[in-house]
């Protein structure tokens, strides 16, 4: 297993699994913010059984989460697979491990301040179609 | 022209719960003909079975990606003028560019709000 892939796949995997922590945390108290909202409605009141169906839309969105975590973790997983493939190979189990190559597409969810936020994938988006 | 809301929708993602999430909001934006596909393959043989209004799909999926699928309908004389909104977790550039050159009419970024879905439809299929 060369530095390179050390730095750049073992190094992910952990930030990887930092933000999957951080991301399931803030669903989970976005979650129960619009619950104890909802729990804290006078149903008598008119108008409460919108703000109930706006908790619900809230906390049908932030289950997002679990698209984006568990896509992290099937990362982390994937890495994990290729150290334990390397640690076979210096074993002697197997003669040659295989190191992912890096220029894929399919670079999974970006780590938090990575990736482009949808305004400027709005605004690169636009250039294109001027283009 | 008004957007036709009892158009078939096609949404693809390989995970149930974003499946059901994005369901859950066209719904709630008054879109009532919703199917599901979990993976490029399977939306494709969807797509050649019935008509579509709009296809939805996830970028990341096995064993044929949405940019993939985005590329088979952009070739395919009979989907090509399909509307294809690329909803996503692949945040970085050259993923967005690599799919406006193949066609994707919009591009949004998980996580993602109702208020933003229903933004970028406004831009595909005009207001609603």
């Amino acid at each position: 297993m060369s530095p390179a892939f050390h730095i750049a796949g073992v190094k992910r995997a952990l930030d990887e699994q930092n933000a999957a922590v951080q991301e399931m945390e803030a669903a989970v108290n976005s979650i129960m913010d619009a619950v104890e909202r909802m729990l804290s409605l006078d149903l008598n009141v008119e108008g409460s059984a919108l703000k109930v169906v706006d908790c619900c839309s809230e906390i049908i969105e932030v289950c997002a989460f679990q698209d984006i975590t568990g896509q992290r973790i099937s990362q982390t997983i994937e890495t994990l697979g290729v150290v334990d493939r390397a640690l076979d190979a210096l074993a002697g189990c197997v003669a040659t491990a295989e190191v992912p190559d890096g220029t894929s597409l399919l670079n999974g969810p970006a780590l938090p301040g990575q990736g482009l936020m949808q305004g400027a994938a709005d605004d690169l988006f636009a250039f294109g179609r001027k283009a | 022209m008004a957007v036709d809301m009892k158009m078939p929708i096609l949404i693809v993602d390989d995970y149930r719960t974003m499946l059901r999430i994005i369901r859950n909001l066209l719904t709630k934006l008054g879109f009532s003909d919703i199917d599901e596909a979990t993976d490029g393959t399977d939306a494709l043989t969807k797509l050649r079975s019935r008509y579509y209004g709009l296809i939805i799909s996830d970028w990341n999926m096995q064993p044929m990606t949405g940019y993939e699928l985005l590329k088979n309908v952009r070739e395919d004389e009979m989907l090509k003028k399909t509307p294809f909104v690329m909803v996503t977790a692949e945040s970085k550039t050259e993923n967005v560019i690599a799919a406006r050159q193949a066609g994707v009419n919009n591009y949004i970024i998980k996580p993602f709000s109702g208020e933003v879905l229903k933004a970028k439809l406004k831009t595909v299929l005009g207001d609603f």
